[in-house]
């Protein structure tokens, strides 16, 4: 508890020395001169011409973008989760069936994802207008797979095993096992999956609307700043993905505290 | 004071009522190698007695509470209860079981891990059976609570009482009070003398504490390590009801002693080790 109010400020000061950094390296190392001899920003934009450009670009800009991705991370989110705990519990039904469900799911993370993508891209074909992209669906969903699966299985499997004992004592089965004891002992290591699976969705989809061919969402708009050389609304775009990104993680960081409450203070007392 | 009994003869008593175990071995594998767990070990203990194994680790006397409570399967020779084998008994929800680590529920409050062996039962739970216990075990007013909330103690009573919603013919109690600290250990065995005294039930504990098992059985069965065998069966016939003052008694002294000398030889090192 004692550490709670010393992290806040560390964070902060964390954020705020990283923005320092950034903007004395794009005045200074990655500065250049005008013809007029004048110093100008070149590579890296100063944090104020992104929020300058992130104001001239306009909320609407960015908000039309974030809810095509979103809805792409989310549906690949969902059908991804859904694969991943039905393959986990398949595999916990029939143990032989464990290895070659585990094997799947290594695969999904084996592969590169970039090559999987025009992949997608060719079997779907491209997206209607102001449509979500499937392959950015799919990627959003390949992100997910590993994580949950591994999570879901390794937290049916690390149940106390005294808990099991109590409950075949008192004449239980494998059924009353898995109802009062396994699903819920599983709970907090999903919940720790799905805490990395939802920015992994989120940037798993936009790496799929590169290859997806959407005509919204942050790929083609990234796609569309660098090709257009703005650098700051590159930077701002990067910037915002990445805190739509982190509020997935902190989201379901609170939903776990507050589904499975246990699980915070379980370790601190035995 | 106490009886050399052989055991071998103690098992030709009645099987049909209290703990019978019969010329049980265990032997487990690990890898290619043979471990001997319980290497023939007969013990009989009468319907409604307090039975404990008592024995340094490794000698094989959870094993033979896991065996009686069908956790684990015997070798060769058999254990029953009132002449009825372990999956029997789990079958007709006759058993209730104490850990050393409470395996409670965490994500259950008191009250409903207590209710756990009723809902894989089936049984109807009689609230007052259920307020009734919940006070014998001096839990009142925390029924609600979580068990990250409660002290170890607190949480064994838990498990205690757990044991005893379903009315046990047997109740097996392994090591309940081992991982508690002294003081919390010796007012639960004074606790747990007063449960037993109100619902007595047929008792097997296990337990490497001299003292507390001399207080609280019936019998004692001593045992040794490898293989586990048991070496001498201890008649406990302090008068019941038992009180804390028995303790000083020089009857109760004399049977510390003979415990004693059976785990570490006549050598005098009375390290009586839940002191």
């Amino acid at each position: 508890m004692t550490s709670s109010h010393p992290r806040f400020l560390g964070g902060t000061a964390g954020s705020l020395g990283i923005v320092g950094i950034w903007w004395i390296a794009s005045i200074t190392v990655f500065a250049r001169t005008n013809s007029a001899g004048q110093s100008v920003t070149g590579s890296i934009p100063t944090p104020i011409e992104v929020i300058q450009k992130f104001g001239a670009d306009g909320f609407e800009f960015y908000s039309k973008n974030a809810a095509m991705t979103l809805s792409e991370a989310a549906i690949g989110f969902l059908l991804g989760n859904i694969s991943a705990i039905s393959l986990a519990a398949l595999a916990l039904a029939l143990p032989k069936f464990e290895n070659l469900a585990t094997q799947i799911a290594v695969i999904t993370y084996c592969i590169p994802i970039v090559a999987i993508g025009p992949i997608i891209r060719l079997v779907l074909g491209a997206p209607g207008q102001g449509q979500p992209a499937g392959a950015a669906i799919a990627l959003a969903g390949l992100s997910v797979f590993f994580t949950t699966m591994i999570g879901a299985l390794t937290g049916v499997k690390s149940t106390d095993q005294a808990s099991l004992d109590v409950v075949s004592v008192y004449g239980g089965n494998a059924w009353h096992k898995l109802i009062k004891v396994q699903l819920l002992s599983a709970l907090p290591s999903v919940f720790a999956a799905l805490k990395i699976a939802a920015p992994a969705s989120f940037l798993g989809a936009i790496l799929g609307e590169y290859v997806g061919g959407p005509d919204l969402g942050f790929g083609p708009a990234l796609v569309n700043a660098q090709q257009n050389l703005e650098v700051a609304r590159v930077w701002g775009l990067a910037l915002v993905s990445g805190a739509i990104a982190g509020l997935g993680y902190f989201l379901f960081g609170f939903i776990a505290r507050k589904v499975v409450p246990w699980s915070a203070t379980e370790k601190s007392n035995h | 004071m106490s009886s050399n009994t052989d055991a071998t003869t103690q098992s030709n008593q009645a099987l049909g009522s209290g703990i019978t175990i019969s010329n049980l071995s265990k032997t487990f594998k690990i890898g290619k190698e043979k471990i001997v767990a319980i290497d023939n070990a007969s013990l009989h203990s009468d319907r409604g007695s307090f039975l404990s194994l008592l024995g340094p680790s490794g000698c094989g006397k959870s094993t033979i509470l896991r065996i009686l409570a069908g956790l684990e399967t015997p070798t060769s020779g058999f254990a029953t209860v009132d002449g009825k084998d372990p999956q029997d008994l789990r079958k007709n929800h006759e058993l209730g079981i104490a850990f050393q680590d409470s395996a409670l529920l965490p994500w259950r409050s008191v009250e409903s891990n207590i209710k756990l062996p009723l809902e894989i039962s089936g049984e109807e739970l009689d609230p007052k059976v259920l307020a009734d216990i919940i006070k014998l075990v001096g839990l009142q007013g925390f029924e609600n609570a979580k068990p990250a909330q409660l002290s170890g103690g607190m949480r064994q009573r838990v498990s205690i009482a757990r044991a005893l919603i379903v009315q046990p013919s047997v109740l097996l109690l392994d090591e309940p009070f081992g991982a508690l600290d002294d003081m919390t250990r010796q007012r639960l065995n004074l606790e747990l003398l007063r449960i037993w005294t109100e619902k007595p039930a047929t008792t097997l504990m296990v337990t490497h504490g001299i003292s507390e098992a001399i207080f609280l059985s019936d019998q004692v069965a001593v045992m040794s390590a490898r293989p586990g065998r048991i070496q001498e069966i201890i008649e406990v016939d302090l008068p019941r009801p038992r009180n804390i003052e028995m303790m000083r008694t020089p009857e109760f002294h004399s049977l510390v002693d003979q415990a004693s000398e059976l785990l570490f030889g006549a050598h005098g090192e009375i390290a009586a080790d839940d002191q």
